[in-house]
């Protein structure tokens, strides 16, 4: 089974913690969902473009001049709109699918007795 | 292979697929990405190590290049319409030649020996300008274009049908008819002879009926069940006029295509009358509708699964050309 992960609300998801430059972003999103997501860069920078152009986040340009220049990110009231309409669609689809689920089986301890 | 190599790989592979100052900005964060996850490899690997692992991740140059290219150009978000726009012209014009080929066949009955050349050659050209989309886009574009198409195809099929209807009903027509129901009749005893050949009987004897040599043209498109070239001959001889014959192969040639399935009805029912049958406006409707809508569901279902298959294709080469960059580099 494939779930069809809504990356753009994940990256707006995590920009909505706090501003953040391309590489924390793809490792808040490993980190977070303990490896289970993995936003690969070559998605990643489209993404971000993308938002961008949607106006939902902004970047600019930090340490420009030195040898470590960072552009980071930061969301705008209309992604943080965005995000909302995004998330309440993916917990009403989680939510629906939840109730079709049974419960997890625990499995039994193993050892010796 | 260093992340300054790298960098040039994929400034060449950007380069004049979108404006310098893009390329720069585009370069100078993938720099500074590159930059950071080595860093964070070095902690616990060698420098150069950490390098190879940061480039690895990132993935092979001309696939992050072909995805920054389509993100600039809006392939991602633009509309799949809009997208597919001169695919879909090329497309329709693939149909389309071939059927106005059919009803110029009327001017001269030797083209309709090229119009099945032509209708392969159409969709050749058509599905491969689709592929060409699908694969630059990464996008379903079966949708809009099958719409098109079966825009195209309503129009094609009520022209070709209106058009049948009128030469069914002309004066050059019933003349024709008429005389191939008389051939048909004297062809009678042609065909008892041929089918006793068939069955193990000696042939009788007689001599061949002499066949023309404009008759080779429009034999092989004939909608009349002809067994034999004897017979084909003996009834091409029977018609009265020149304008006959060529209204006789426009008909061969329409059965030749698909779109002859629904006026093979008709001609069965005007060849079975002693007159031709008239056929009426609500008549050509249906026959339009059904036949458009049998071969749009067609249509739509090869488009559906072409696009299918390119974007497999294009998915599969990509995670390909980076499982074989990612071998690469920890070889190196």
């Amino acid at each position: 089974m494939r779930l069809q992960t809504d990356m753009k609300a994940v990256v707006l998801g995590v920009l909505a913690t706090g501003p953040r430059h391309g590489y924390a972003i793809a490792k808040e999103v490993r980190e977070q969902s303990g490896g289970m997501l993995k936003l690969g860069e070559g998605q990643l920078y489209p993404t971000l473009y993308h938002l961008e152009e949607q106006g939902w986040v902004v970047a600019e340009w930090e340490n420009e001049d030195s040898d470590q220049p960072r552009r980071i990110y930061r969301i705008t009231e209309d992604g943080l709109a965005e995000l909302a309409v995004r998330a309440e669609r993916w917990h009403q689809f989680t939510e629906s699918v939840a109730k079709l689920m049974p419960a997890p089986v625990s499995k039994p301890q193993g050892g010796n007795a | 292979m260093s992340i300054t190599r790298y960098l040039e790989e994929l400034r060449i592979a950007l380069t004049g697929r979108m404006p310098d100052s893009t390329i720069d900005s585009r370069l100078k964060e993938i720099k500074a990405h590159l930059k950071m996850s080595m860093q964070e490899h070095a902690q616990s690997s060698f420098e150069r190590e950490a390098e190879l692992q940061a480039i690895s991740e990132m993935g092979d140059a001309k696939v992050i290049a072909a995805q920054l290219v389509r993100q600039h150009r809006g392939y991602g978000t633009a509309s799949a319409r809009k997208l597919s726009g001169w695919t879909t012209l090329i497309v329709c014009l693939g149909v389309l030649c071939p059927f106005l080929a059919v009803q110029m066949t009327v001017l001269n009955p030797n083209w309709a020996s090229h119009i099945h050349p032509l209708w392969e050659v159409g969709s050749v050209i058509g599905i491969g300008a689709f592929g060409v989309q699908v694969w630059r886009t990464r996008r379903w574009l079966a949708g809009p274009v099958s719409v098109w198409m079966c825009l195209n195809l309503f129009v094609v099929t009520l022209i070709s049908l209106v058009f049948a209807t009128f030469t069914l009903n002309s004066a050059d027509t019933k003349q024709m008819h008429t005389a191939a129901i008389r051939g048909q009749a004297a062809l009678e005893p042609e065909r008892e002879a041929v089918a006793s050949w068939r069955r193990g009987n000696p042939p009788l004897d007689r001599g061949p009926v002499p066949i023309s040599s404009e008759s080779q043209s429009w034999l092989p498109l004939s909608p009349f069940p002809i067994s034999s070239q004897e017979s084909a001959g003996a009834l091409l001889q029977a018609m009265p006029t020149a304008s006959a014959k060529s209204a006789w192969t426009q008909y061969g040639a329409l059965y030749a295509q698909d779109v002859a399935k629904r006026n093979g009805e008709l001609w069965s029912e005007a060849h079975s009358a002693t007159e031709p049958a008239t056929l009426s406006n609500g008549r050509i409707a249906l026959n339009t509708v059904v036949l458009t809508s049998q071969m749009s569901s067609v249509v739509f279902a090869e488009l559906l699964a072409w696009n299918g298959l390119f974007l497999f294709l294009a998915k599969g080469s990509d995670r390909m050309r980076n499982r074989r960059f990612r071998r690469s580099v920890s070889a190196s």
